[in-house]
């Protein structure tokens, strides 16, 4: 039944496409001619911009007519000290680590509830759904949802008399847990449907035959869904790590209504824009907000390095 | 059943992790950088580029340089289309432009137009005048030296009317922002802030208008179940009660002095620390509104304005903002803030209102735009249509905003919004006050704990600076 597990000998491996690692062949000329305007496109609204932040990041500048003094270190040195600061890099790593946890075990566990259902198709869709609303538009939904007078969750409790589960669902203590369950439902059905493409990819002969064997539930999930989606949950990793990094809009809209939210709500890149551009009082501290940004890239650089290297394994061909 | 794996060739696997990793900080730069225009001016335009100021227009010679060429004024204004304000700004452009040929090309920017601003300053298009609140205005543009002087436009005889500019907007209005004595901004709409309530709610209750800080707690209490209510979530609003009690107990300046001690001791001056226990009292009355930590703008105001709940602080905009769906037969009153015993009594002034920036291509013609506004009947707009108050106290105003007019009739002494600290200290605002006060206005801090947590985080402010 089973056609081919992939092994194929070093000698069987399919010869190489790429030209510059044929022997005695150099890259043709041509080829320069070719790559030059997606790399110039590339230098200029990529690379550019993101050398001129990291300068920025060593000067304190409040942008046009303001001349920018280089201060070294300064606005990394006062971004350590700083209390806020340190707090909203806290909410980004919670984010980051506990709700990258609960989005992927929520979403393995709708791809294995789905996995044999027939209507899987429409499930996905519906699961997905968070992700072509806008986010400010959720935002305002959830601030709708979790009111606390009139909110239709406490609404909802106090309907089927459980009252005493009612909530300030917005209040300083709860704000951070209700941004994290609305991102975690947004983006659960992202990663859903990310992995299911993965699962549906598997042979079902694979789950035939393991189940003949006598494998559980769990075994065919470790033994067969999990290395045969590897690739794929990698590639998720690596998606949920920049997400969950630069994640604005949804906590921006939810915490503030025509104002900047409260800093007791904000992670790194909220942070970075009410320090830099703010909304009604713009602070202009674009020094320190490049900080912040350079501070992003280097978090998200070092920890896809970290996941692929975790991560690495051989590619498992069927 | 065996499955077998191939380790990654090594060659392949580092170049894919590199490919990999460019992708991924290209994505990141992007989210960075471009998403929602968060960082646009940061990465638009490399200090090398913007440092060097934009050339100083000739104020009064520029117009006569091209006499044949029609203008044309770049405005930047704060209103969405469809809003009250804007409604009536389009009428005015549109009778300047067919009176003075001179085109006005206008950029309905929303209230974070100082973002547009920037990036257009940033690539060199012209800007030719830009209208705000005056806080956030003045912040970005005046105080760092971006705009010119409208001391001239004071002498500008208005169009259609016998009175120069100068005679129709009050010197005290113009003297808070102004620089070396000359204003750099000038007003076409005076807001202050207060406490507002339903005049016929409050008679219904029987409940004489509180005067003093004690009388209002006393009548909050009385009003019964969610007396006094407040969008939580809108950090500034919260802000009024501390800043309103620091003023009232300290005068004008004391929240501006604490704000800007070194030392941070300056919060433990007598005033301020009154002006704390008086919030906390507030707070320990169980006169707020249930849940107003957690309430998100606008449902309270909403309710409010529907009769769940008596009194509210907030800026004197509120009617213009609630009246679509106010229950009907809301009598709109506005308290001054209540005085305390031996303090102060001023009268905040905030102003939204016109600059123009150096880099004006079209500065005289910016200017003749502002005076053909002022225009008594063109500027009555902003009353009849928008319902707010006018810098011009001939322009009357509708019946909802009386008392938030009658603030400025007697001409007392006035302060700035928030005594000027978001305005000049808007980081320390930001991340020093707010949190803090948010905490206190929440009872999560007592008085003590907030006077010496705010001591300290305004030390600490300071001395990383």
């Amino acid at each position: 039944m089973v056609k081919s597990v992939g092994v194929l000998p070093g000698s069987m491996r399919r010869p190489r496409t790429s030209l510059h690692r044929q022997p005695g062949r150099s890259v043709p000329r041509q080829a320069g001619i070719f790559l030059a305007p997606a790399l110039i496109i590339y230098l200029l609204i990529i690379v550019a911009p993101t050398v001129a932040t990291i300068w920025i990041s060593l000067t304190e500048w409040k942008g046009i007519g303001d001349e920018a003094t280089f201060v070294g270190i300064d606005n990394y040195r006062r971004l350590w000290q700083d209390e806020t600061f340190r707090a909203s890099f806290n909410r980004t790593l919670t984010i980051l680590v506990v709700g990258g946890v609960i989005v992927f075990a929520c979403a393995f566990v709708f791809t294995m509830l789905l996995r044999e259902l027939r209507s899987r198709k429409f499930v996905r869709a519906v699961i997905f759904f968070p992700n072509i609303v806008p986010p400010v538009a959720l935002a305002i939904a959830w601030g709708v949802l979790l009111a606390p007078r009139s909110g239709l969750l406490n609404g909802f409790l106090e309907a089927i008399g459980l009252s005493s589960l009612t909530q300030t669902w917005l209040s300083p203590d709860l704000f951070f847990g209700s941004i994290m369950a609305g991102l975690i439902w947004i983006y659960t059905g992202f990663f859903a449907t990310i992995l299911m493409a993965g699962v549906d990819r598997v042979p079902n002969y694979f789950y035939e035959a393991a189940g003949l064997e006598g494998a559980s539930s769990r075994q065919l999930f470790t033994r067969v869904t999990i290395p045969l989606t590897w690739d794929v949950l990698s590639v998720s990793a690596v998606l949920w790590v920049i997400v969950a990094i630069k994640t604005f809009e949804f906590i921006y809209a939810l915490g503030g209504s025509g104002t900047d939210p409260s800093a007791a709500s904000w992670t790194l890149p909220v942070h970075m824009y009410v320090i830099a551009l703010g909304n009604r009082s713009p602070i202009l501290a674009l020094g320190q907000g490049s900080a912040i940004a350079v501070i992003m890239v280097i978090m998200v650089g070092l920890l896809v390095v970290l996941l692929r290297r975790l991560m690495r394994r051989g590619v498992v061909e069927f | 059943m065996r499955f077998v794996t191939i380790k990654g060739i090594r060659g392949i696997g580092s170049l894919r992790q590199i490919l990999t990793v460019l992708v991924v900080l290209a994505m990141v730069s992007a989210a960075c950088g471009g998403d929602d225009s968060s960082a646009s001016p940061t990465t638009e335009a490399p200090p090398q580029t913007t440092a060097a100021p934009p050339s100083e227009p000739e104020e009064t010679e520029t117009t006569e340089a091209a006499p044949a060429e029609p203008q044309t004024v770049r405005y930047f204004s704060m209103w969405n289309e469809g809003e009250p304000q804007q409604v009536v700004l389009q009428g005015i452009i549109d009778d300047f432009e067919s009176e003075t040929g001179i085109e006005v090309d206008v950029l309905w920017g929303g209230r974070e137009i100082l973002t547009s601003v920037r990036a257009a300053l940033s690539a060199g298009d012209p800007v030719d005048l830009v209208d705000l609140d005056a806080e956030p205005l003045v912040g970005a543009l005046v105080n760092t030296g971006e705009t010119v002087s409208l001391a001239g436009v004071l002498d500008m005889q208005i169009p259609g009317e016998n009175n120069t500019v100068g005679d129709v907007i009050p010197a005290a209005f113009l003297d808070v922002y102004a620089i070396d004595g000359e204003p750099h901004l000038i007003p076409y709409e005076v807001i202050s802030s207060g406490i507002h309530y339903d005049g016929s709610r409050l008679a219904s209750l029987g409940i004489d208008p509180p005067e003093t800080w004690d009388e209002f707690i006393a009548a909050s209490v009385a009003a019964g179940e969610n007396a006094v209510q407040a969008d939580g979530l809108i950090n500034f609003y919260n802000a009024y009660w501390l800043y309103w009690l620091m003023v009232r107990h300290g005068g004008p300046g004391v929240f501006y002095e604490a704000a800007s001690d070194p030392t941070g001791e300056a919060w433990r001056s007598e005033a301020i620390v009154n002006a704390v226990n008086d919030l906390v009292k507030l707070v320990e009355s169980g006169a707020m509104a249930e849940g107003y930590d957690g309430s998100n703008y606008p449902l309270a105001q909403q309710e409010w304005a529907v009769g769940n709940g008596t009194f509210m602080v907030n800026g004197t905009w509120l009617a213009s903002e609630t009246s679509s769906y106010a229950a009907e037969g809301f009598d709109y009153r506005l308290l001054s803030f209540p005085t305390v015993p031996g303090g102060f009594d001023s009268a905040e002034l905030y102003q939204i209102g016109w600059v123009v920036p150096r880099a004006a291509q079209t500065p005289d013609a910016a200017m003749d735009f502002i005076a053909y506004s002022l225009n008594r009947e063109r500027l009555a707009g902003i009353a009849d249509v928008a319902k707010n108050i006018t810098p011009r106290s001939d322009i009357g105003v509708p019946p909802e905003i009386q008392d938030a007019a009658d603030i400025f009739a007697s001409e007392p002494p006035v302060h700035r919004i928030y005594d000027g600290v978001q305005g000049d200290f808007p980081e320390y605002w930001e991340t020093v006050f707010l949190p803090l006060d948010d905490q206190l206005f929440f009872g999560q801090i007592g008085a003590q704990e907030f006077i010496d947590k705010i001591t300290s985080a305004t030390a600490d402010y300071w001395a990383s600076r």
